[in-house]
């Protein structure tokens, strides 16, 4: 244990530390906060502030406040902080210095060494000045690694199978995309490309837009001047995207939002993910130019991929999952918690540094595709039996989702909910788990299609739980039924996703002869052999006579061969007894 | 059984000076009866005579190896277990007060959600309470209004004491602000006051309430600084 060395995602707004602990690696966490703002403050009552407490004071003063450190690493430029000056480095320095501590109390021990990431594009200038970094925080750097490289360790993938990795990583407020290539036990960053423009803020941004112009649709007043609105319509829309990420609509709530001549305005307005979908489909379409970008220049297509991986909190958007798997043709990996798997995969890393073993991330995911059936018009011709899915297999549980769906008939007054387990596209060709019929459906006006809610909830007991609610009159029907679910590795979870899709042939290994087995009496007598060795008893001929012994069992070839020289040591150290 | 237990007993006692648990008994038995076969029939004339001095010192001889290889075997054995045991006891413990430890982080982060979400509602009844003393201290109303609505606004002032009084009991507390100075810990500057109306650093306005335990902040203060 006193060796341990730590793996740290050292990122451009956020950090965090983890450790591999009996072979599980960990996110070392400070009570609940599991990340740490890369942000480092001075003040003059309170000395350095690393962290969330120095970006409270960012405000108050961004003369002695430094955010986005990482951008100005691997460049001259000084940062000037409570009157001196810091390099870069100098800056980070602080932020690993914080984190080192964190795995200190979470560990109770010292930490001296750790595994850094840094992005694939970084220079080795870049590279440099966080190695330095880590020196000045007391860290010796046991070794940097490229941010997806530790995404793919985190999934399992080792430098033994040859393998193309897509890595998509859509952070906060950056986006990069890498190819890494496996092969030969070489893992190489074949071609990276960012766009440090890009995040999951845009989203927020987008959508509290559109929130306000609802509120001036409505009142005609404008919220913009304020700013004690702006920052609730900023943290509204945040919450709606996360309730977007698994529900059908989110309401944005805002009470007393702004009050013009004594009167009190509130925001009250619903988003579909339909909605928030059209209104952020172009900043999604960025990240497709990136993707391109870094197929043209390593000159591979998506079809040579094997694997796709999903970094970075904002890859929980249903969109981005669609898009990648639309994209690539592959079903993404994206069971690892988005925002912890660099920092798990550099703990890997240094586990395997530091010769402890490592065990795959365990999951609890779905191992089946769950969704009901569903028909469609197409060019006039219903086309029934649609198998339309709102959980993927390899969805982590519990999970919640929910979709709209719309009757195929304006006065259509009952839909049958059909709920299937399986990844045929034909709903028929699944497993039926349950079913039930919702009735007595409205519309919300005459000659419009009644919709109803399909909610599924996979709990982690293994029931899906599957509600459909009539949108107009809010009435529920309701079914429980038991599904599969499973404890897998993401190397499991890839395993049986290939196999489904390629259906290969097994190839049996080849027939060798079975290696010979030392059974419990042939160890016992070679353990008593290595304690009388140990010991004073015996003569150097006698001491050489059984080392050599031992030594010929250890070479032995054939079960009849050792078996032979197990009845010799039993002679021999009868003999000497 | 009793016969051939005996003579067991009485050659390891002859080797070993003291009787010696057997495991592998089956296979010494078999020899043994190989042996007291030998010694009965030593006088039949069908079976010939066995064993010179010789001999029977040789299978003496590989009887006390089997007994010598069984005890050595059984030796080994014990001591594994007896590790094996000592590994899984100390396991479990460790296993014992992990989960204790697990099961008692998850609760607490549970009821800190709980009480965090609830946040939201009480900053609605602030905002309603104060909207509604400013109506009643601005807007001319004839007095059977203005008492109506004093009471009215009474009650909204009592729910949100009620509120308030759900995080006390789970030793939530409002970070005070107005007033104060700046503190990082607690408060978060969403902007600065350059009027000079308090000293350099002490908190001029709050434009989010924070609440926090003893120990932890549910949700920082926002307030605005005053900076000269």
């Amino acid at each position: 244990m006193s060796d341990i060395i730590i793996g740290i995602d050292l990122g451009t707004t956020n950090s965090a530390v983890a450790v591999v602990q009996d072979g599980q690696p960990r996110i070392l966490a400070r009570g609940d906060q599991r990340i740490t703002p890369s942000v480092v403050g001075y003040t003059k009552q309170g000395g350095w502030l690393v962290g969330r407490p120095a970006l409270n004071q960012y405000a108050l003063d961004p003369d002695n406040t430094v955010r986005s450190i990482k951008r100005k690493m691997g460049s001259d430029e000084r940062v000037t902080l409570g009157g001196r000056e810091f390099s870069p480095p100098e800056i980070s320095a602080f932020i690993l210095r914080e984190l080192k501590t964190i795995a200190e109390e979470n560990l109770g021990q010292p930490v001296s060494k750790a595994v850094i990431t840094v992005p694939a594009y970084f220079t080795n200038a870049q590279r440099q000045a966080t190695q330095e970094a880590g020196q000045i925080a007391g860290l010796e750097v046991a070794r940097i690694i490229n941010e997806p490289t530790a995404a793919a360790l985190a999934y399992g993938l080792d430098h033994e199978e040859d393998q193309l990795v897509l890595v998509y990583d859509l952070g906060g407020g950056t986006f990069d995309v890498s190819l890494v290539e496996m092969t030969g036990g070489v893992v190489e960053v074949r071609s990276s490309h960012g766009d440090t423009q890009l995040g999951g803020d845009d989203f927020d941004h987008l959508l509290a837009e559109h929130a306000g112009k609802m509120f001036y649709k409505k009142h005609q007043l404008s919220l913009k001047d304020n700013r004690v609105a702006m920052a609730r319509l900023d943290r509204a829309a945040e919450a709606a995207k996360v309730r977007l990420s698994d529900f059908a609509d989110a309401q944005l709530r805002e009470e007393y939002l702004l009050e013009q001549n004594n009167i009190p305005y509130h925001l009250d307005a619903t988003v579909s993910r339909h909605e928030f979908e059209e209104m952020t489909e172009q900043l999604l379409d960025r990240t497709i130019e990136s993707m391109e970008k870094v197929f043209a220049d390593a000159e591979l297509a998506p079809e040579d991929l094997d694997r796709m991986l999903l970094v970075g909190g904002a890859t929980r958007m249903p969109a981005v999952w669609t898009l990648a798997a639309n994209y690539t043709g592959l079903e993404p990996d994206a069971e690892i918690n988005p925002d912890e798997v660099v920092a798990l995969g550099a703990a890997v890393q240094a586990a395997i540094i530091a010769g402890q073993p490592v065990d795959s991330i365990l999951v609890d995911v779905t191992p089946y595709s769950l969704g009901i059936e569903a028909a469609t018009w197409a060019s006039g011709h219903l086309i029934p039996d649609i198998y339309s899915i709102l959980i993927h297999r390899n969805t982590t549980i519990p999970v919640t989702k929910e979709q709209i769906f719309e009757t195929l008939q304006p006065n259509q007054k009952a839909v049958h909910i059909k709920v299937y387990q399986g990844e045929a596209p034909i709903a028929s060709a699944n497993t039926l788990l349950g079913e039930f019929m919702i009735e007595d459906l409205e519309a919300s006006k005459p000659g419009v299609h009644p919709t109803v809610n399909v909610r599924f909830d996979f709990d982690v007991n293994g029931m899906l739980h599957v509600s459909a609610t009539d949108r107009t009159t809010n009435q529920q029907k309701s079914v429980s039924v038991e599904a599969s679910q499973a404890r897998l590795s993401p190397r499991e979870i890839a395993a049986a996703r290939q196999q489904l899709e390629e259906m290969d042939f097994l190839v049996e290994p080849a027939e060798t002869g079975p290696a010979p087995v030392k059974d419990d009496e042939m160890q016992a007598l070679i353990q008593r052999a290595q304690e009388l060795l140990v010991g004073d008893s015996l003569t150097e001929s006698q001491k050489t006579m059984l080392t050599n012994l031992l030594a010929d069992i250890d070479t032995a070839l054939t079960q009849n061969e050792l078996d032979d020289l197990a009845e010799e040591l039993l002679d021999a150290l009868f003999d000497l007894e | 059984m009793s016969r051939k237990s005996t003579l067991s007993e009485k050659i390891s006692e002859l080797l070993y000076g003291k009787p010696i648990p057997v495991v592998n008994e089956r296979a010494l038995h078999k020899k043994l009866d190989a042996i007291l076969a030998g010694l009965d029939h030593q006088s039949s004339p069908a079976v010939p005579v066995a064993a010179s001095n010789d001999d029977l010192a040789e299978q003496v001889r590989k009887l006390a190896k089997t007994q010598f290889k069984t005890n050595t075997v059984q030796e080994k054995q014990l001591s594994q277990q007896e590790t094996t045991l000592a590994n899984l006891q100390t396991a479990l413990e460790e296993l014992q007060s992990r989960q204790t430890e697990t099961v008692e982080h998850a609760v607490e982060s549970a009821r800190l959600e709980l009480l965090k979400s609830l946040l939201p509602t009480i900053d609605s009844l602030d905002a309603a309470f104060e909207t509604g003393r400013r109506q009643v201290l601005k807007q001319p109303l004839p007095p059977e209004s203005r008492r109506a609505v004093i009471a009215w606004l009474d009650g909204v002032r009592l729910a949100r004491l009620r509120m308030l009084d759900v995080l006390a009991a789970h030793h939530v507390a409002r970070i005070p602000t107005v007033g104060q100075p700046f503190d990082p810990h607690r408060h978060v500057a969403v902007a600065t006051d350059s009027t000079g109306q308090a000293a350099d650093g002490m908190i001029v306005d709050e434009d989010r309430a924070g609440y926090a335990t003893p120990t932890t902040v549910l949700r920082f203060a926002e307030v605005v600084v005053s900076r000269k």
